[in-house]
């Protein structure tokens, strides 16, 4: 297991990661989070790239800076290192040095994807280069894995191939950790998400109890409605839209919800709908945002 | 860590380079048909390379990306770059074990008839001078070449590593390199006894020089040293009590950077390739460099006045070094302005630098008009 115990990283004054505590123990985790909220300088903190200010990081019981700790995981970048002018031979000797790696799962896994062997690294397009590192990152024999916005700029036939390799791995036992801002992609993959918002943990759930306490409503009022009067009704208001003569609106769940709504104004229609991940995922933010400010 | 399979893949690696300094270093020494292998005359070449070299050694913290690799590897920091220094060092060592061999044969094919002498002429090193004494002399110079490469490499790797660019390592060289040069004139001012290390002065020289290398040699350090060691021979006049305690502290000065260094952390991955990184750590080393230097070359100037030559190098030096310091803070700060504490380290550095010129200065000419009356 990584535990992640009141981790604290600054950059000057700024604290990318701020106070979080956070336990990853088994099965396909889903890391997402606004644009500077943490996720990357988090996988940085994990595998040591970045020294924390506060707080302690153990994998399986080793601290994350040691040798043996380091062993357990490999992170792979949204940028990852290749040598100048490497080939994919090339890289893979160089992080051969270091890693055990399943070169049949590798070369495999290449040919799947039609990359070419000798072709140089540095010329690739961004998919293939992605395609490249995610092979590598299947075939390293390490128990924790860590990918970075690992499914940006990758087709959706590669992306499926990827989804699948990434199940059997986590079938074989091993622990994967990745960010995307492509929640649906996650969605299908993940068995929990973890929220970060402004460096701080918002949430923590599995993926079937990830957002359950948001409910959303498509509402008919009979005259328009304003957040205040949601407000004011005592129901703990996320988000307010209106299409048409419609409402959408997204409401913290609580007792009686749909009564208390009903006082607001009389309605023709009050009806729950479905909110999906990617929504939810917003909401979340909007939420964790408000918090903070 | 497989060792051996990063062994092979980092001298792979590097093959291209190292075959281009075996073929520069083969062509300088065996080419200049006189067969100086390891003298002043060619110490510039290990000096340039025991430079370049390094900068290859440490050059993945150069690289924003490379943490991402370097730093997450199941191998920490300091044992990779350990590997990396002893590859490098035992590559170029063997290059220059061939060259110094080949160049040898090339000159005793060449010119080994005993008419060279007399056309060519030889020096101290020279192979011809080494053919008539005997292997003894051969063995000695070629010794000598292994240590000054070894320490020299090695001194200049450690100084880089604690940079994260090329231009706050080569920064971090020079500085190390002014406080090693003044570091046996400082144990010998602080401790000894001119009269004790009298004939001894110009070996120690020859190994301070030696280890600043190109520094040294540019600086017209070592002509300025024996100059002044020359005078301070006259008497003890410099050993004076103000200046044993000045060198005393510059040597508090280089054992405490030393320490320093020594309990150094390796930077976090964040500062990789950033030219301002770490500013604790690059402004100690930096303001002891030319604290050490300004305050050392003081003295020099206050011995040395009389001699308007010297004087005007010893000057040139002062100028060169602040241009040296200013153009470094400006470097890390990106900024031309400097801070008022900088400007109060500066100015107190300058001072006492001046205050040692004047002092100095009137106790030699009291000296040598004493002498004269």
């Amino acid at each position: 297991m990584i535990e992640i115990r009141n981790v604290t990283k600054k950059f000057g004054t700024l604290a990318a990661i701020d106070n979080l505590t956070l336990d990853i123990d088994s099965g396909i985790y889903g890391l997402v989070g606004q644009n500077g909220a943490g996720k990357s300088t988090l996988f940085r903190a994990i595998s040591d790239v970045y020294v924390i200010n506060e707080g302690s990081i153990t994998i399986d019981g080793y601290s994350n800076s040691s040798k043996e700790g380091k062993g357990l995981v490999f992170f792979l970048s949204d940028d990852p290192y290749v040598e100048k002018n490497d080939t994919i031979n090339k890289m893979l000797a160089f992080y051969g040095n270091f890693y055990d790696i399943d070169k049949n799962k590798f070369f495999k896994l290449i040919e799947k994807f039609n990359l070419p062997h000798n072709g140089v690294i540095s010329k690739f397009s961004k998919g293939m280069k992605r395609q490249t590192f995610i092979s590598l990152a299947l075939s390293i024999k390490t128990k924790y894995l860590l990918l970075d916005e690992a499914f940006d700029g990758l087709d959706p036939v590669v992306l499926e191939t990827i989804k699948e390799e990434l199940l059997k791995s986590k079938d074989e036992g091993k622990v994967i950790v990745a960010s995307s801002h492509n929640i649906n992609t996650l969605e299908s993959l993940v068995d929990t998400f973890i929220l970060i918002t402004q460096g701080k943990l918002s949430n923590n759930d599995s993926k079937e109890r990830f957002g359950q306490n948001y409910i959303k409503f498509q509402a008919f009022f009979t005259r328009d409605v304003s957040e205040d009067e949601f407000r004011k009704a005592g129901l703990e208001l996320v988000s307010l839209k209106k299409f048409g003569s419609i409402y959408n609106v997204v409401l913290l769940d609580e007792e009686n919800i749909e009564e208390k709504i009903k006082t607001i104004a009389p309605t023709n229609l009050l009806e729950r709908v479905p909110i999906d991940s990617e929504e939810i995922v917003k909401l979340s933010m909007m939420v964790a945002s408000r918090k903070e400010n | 860590m497989k060792i051996s399979n990063f062994i092979k893949w980092q001298i792979k690696k590097w093959l291209p380079l190292l075959i281009v300094v075996f073929i520069f270093m083969f062509t300088i020494l065996s080419l200049d048909g006189k067969g100086v292998l390891f003298s002043s005359d060619t110490i510039w070449i290990y000096s340039l390379l025991c430079f370049i070299l390094p900068i290859q050694v440490v050059s993945d913290r150069f690289e924003k990306g490379a943490a991402d690799a370097y730093r997450a590897f199941p191998a920490n920091d300091k044992q990779i770059r350990r590997n990396k220094i002893l590859i490098m060092l035992i590559s170029f060592l063997i290059i220059c074990t061939i060259v110094y061999l080949l160049s040898t044969l090339v000159y005793v094919t060449t010119y080994g008839d005993s008419t060279a002498v007399s056309q060519y002429g030889y020096r101290d090193y020279d192979i011809h001078g080494m053919i008539e004494e005997g292997p003894t002399s051969f063995l000695l110079c070629y010794a000598l070449m292994i240590v000054f490469v070894t320490t020299t490499f090695l001194f200049n790797t450690t100084l880089m590593s604690f940079g994260t660019s090329v231009l706050t390592s080569t920064i971090y060289c020079i500085s190390g390199h002014m406080l090693l040069m003044f570091a046996i004139p400082s144990l010998v001012f602080t401790f000894g006894s001119m009269k004790f290390v009298g004939e001894q002065l110009s070996n120690i020289e020859n190994g301070i020089i030696g280890a600043g290398g190109i520094l040294g040699k540019s600086f017209c350090i070592d002509s300025i040293l024996n100059s002044a060691f020359t005078t301070i021979r006259v008497d003890d006049v410099v050993l004076s009590t103000e200046n044993a305690i000045l060198f005393s502290i510059v040597f508090a000065i280089e054992i405490g950077v030393g320490v320093f260094c020594f309990f150094l952390k390796e930077p976090s991955g964040e500062y990789y390739s950033m030219p301002g990184a770490v500013k604790e750590r690059y402004m100690i080393i930096l303001y002891s460099a030319i604290g050490v230097m300004y305050l050392v070359m003081a003295i020099l100037e206050g011995v040395l006045a009389y001699s308007s030559l010297f004087a005007v190098i010893i000057l040139m030096i002062f100028i060169v070094m602040t241009i040296y310091a200013y153009m470094s803070l400006v470097l890390f700060n990106k900024r031309f302005k400097l801070t008022t504490k900088e400007l109060i380290i500066f100015g107190s550095i300058v001072l006492v630098a001046i205050l040692f010129i004047f002092i100095n200065y009137w106790r030699i000419s009291d000296f040598l008009n004493n002498k004269t009356i």
